[in-house]
């Protein structure tokens, strides 16, 4: 298990710009809050290296491809400037969803606690759904997650937070 | 005396194995931490050990164009200014660039805590028709993420790779950022070639120990470095005879491009002072900035330089690149233009 170096609720404003809900976010979020069933997605992660592309990547050529896409991001091997840049295309990207894993695999960098990532995330105009025990999920609500992963990794579904 | 790789480094605050970095500052001094960089007192150059596996020749078309203008003429670059993060200045500036320049720059900004990440922006480069030459630094992401970018940037077609260990997140405005450093520009150089990619890194030749900086670039080609970029190192002179020192010490001539600064204000003049290690020809950006219109006269003395560079000897190619003031993105990617056009790119 890894020991998460938290660092509090400090603002992120001077961060990440502050986005907006772009349409696909906003329609998912929409359907959380009213318990409808959100629109068929796909589920995208990073590719394995050394040869899998960035998730990034993927989201873009899913998009251009017409597709509702939700993204798992990593953060156990890139730093928090790397994690912001990723929210900053996703939300470009206007994915409709980032999957925030409660329990990442460790790894080279600890830089962000699972919850700040979805502040992070949140911040940025992303809605977030976490993947995993949650725990405690008004602190998750705090951090303005909308909703839970459910399903497979081929049928991914969401459920409200 | 030489060192052999993988000497002692845990005091370099970059991890580093195969330093100096070009941010030793002319005292000797680490960039970050308050005391002399720890590669000084050892023997220099680290040589670099790697395990011999082949590396390949550039997979993507936009690399085999570049490598064939350059044997044909000098290979012009142009940075490229746009805002961090939106897309709407990529399509601007890219629209200012296109069709002027041999292949665009994508680094790390001086102005900008988080930029998209490297793939993705060449990728929203590349649909606007540049060529892209897109920077990997080793601060942000460990070797596996790396890796993935480096996929990613062969995916989108990228010219080229820039390689750079980069700043230390201690140093610039990132203070809050784990410093990664998994790897280094010398460690990332083979993985970008065996991705496919054509590899460029870079090197100050004004930064303590000046005269080890020659032999460096001979290990960085030898880890499978193509290009050498040059920071900012003083007068033509200064580089020709960097040029010949590196031929030197690698057995053969490195293709070396150095920088020409585009100053058109006093915010990119102010910019250029950051940067470390940095030496330029006497009196250049004194001459923009007590002009008239500095604009066209930071256009006209970078067009006087460059064309001396790329007149000089063991010069493969110049590197056009500055900054300007918050909003003026698409009026600098302009002038950049122009200048890039002066000297023969997009040709």
């Amino acid at each position: 298990m890894p020991t998460w170096p938290l660092r509090g609720d400090a603002p992120v404003e001077d961060r990440l710009r502050p986005g907006s809900r772009r349409p696909r976010a906003a329609a998912l979020a929409g359907a959380l809050a009213e318990g409808r069933p959100p629109a068929p997605a796909v589920l995208l992660g990073d590719g394995p290296p050394p040869t899998g592309p960035t998730v990034v990547l993927r989201a873009a050529e899913a998009r251009e491809a017409g597709e509702d896409v939700w993204c798992r991001i990593a953060v156990h091997d890139r730093n928090r400037v790397a994690v912001e840049g990723d929210l900053a295309a996703l939300a470009d990207l206007d994915v409709a969803a980032v999957v925030v894993d409660a329990d990442p695999p460790p790894g080279r960098v600890l830089d962000l606690a699972p919850i700040e990532v979805a502040r992070l995330a949140t911040y940025a105009g992303l809605v977030v759904l976490v993947a995993g025990p949650v725990g405690e999920p008004e602190r998750w609500r705090r951090a303005g997650a909308c909703g839970l992963l459910v399903g497979t990794p081929d049928r991914p579904r969401a459920v409200a937070l | 005396m030489s060192g052999v790789g993988a000497v002692g480094t845990a005091a370099c605050p970059k991890r580093m194995t195969y330093g100096p970095c070009g941010g030793v500052g002319a005292d000797g001094g680490c960039e970050v931490a308050p005391e002399p960089c720890v590669f000084l007192p050892r023997p220099l150059p680290v040589r670099w050990s790697g395990d011999g596996t082949p590396l390949e020749e550039p997979r993507t078309r936009a690399g085999r164009e570049v490598l064939e203008v350059m044997a044909r003429r000098p290979l012009v670059v142009s940075g490229f200014p746009a805002a961090p993060m939106s897309r709407d200045s990529v399509r601007a500036c890219a629209e200012a660039l296109r069709g002027s320049t041999d292949c665009v720059l994508a680094g790390d900004s001086g102005r900008a805590r988080v930029q998209f990440p490297p793939a993705y922006r060449a990728r929203l480069m590349a649909a606007e028709g540049l060529r892209v030459w897109s920077g990997v630094n080793c601060r942000d992401r460990d070797r596996d993420a790396l890796d993935r970018e480096l996929a990613s940037l062969r995916e989108v077609g990228v010219a080229g790779v820039h390689c750079v260990t980069g700043d230390h997140t201690g140093s610039g405005d990132r203070p809050d950022a784990t410093p990664v450093f998994d790897l280094e520009a010398t460690t990332l150089l083979p993985r970008a070639r065996r991705a496919g990619l054509l590899t460029s890194f870079a090197e100050s030749p004004a930064a303590p120990p000046v005269r080890h900086r020659p032999a460096r670039v001979a290990e960085k080609v030898r880890a499978g470095g193509r290009l050498c970029w040059l920071q900012y190192c003083g007068e033509v002179e200064d580089v020709e005879a960097f040029a010949a020192a590196t031929a030197a010490a690698a057995g053969a001539p490195v293709p070396v491009l150095p920088g020409v600064p585009l100053v058109v204000d006093r915010a990119g003049a102010l910019l250029l002072a950051d940067f470390a290690a940095a030496v330029l020809p006497e009196g250049y950006v004194e001459r923009v900035l007590e002009a008239r219109d500095p604009e066209v006269v930071g256009v006209q003395v970078a067009v006087e330089l460059g064309t001396r560079l790329l007149g000089a000897s063991g010069v493969a190619g110049v590197v056009v690149a500055g900054g300007a003031g918050p909003g003026r993105e698409v009026a600098f990617a302009r002038a950049l233009a122009t200048v890039t056009r002066e000297l023969g790119g997009g040709s």
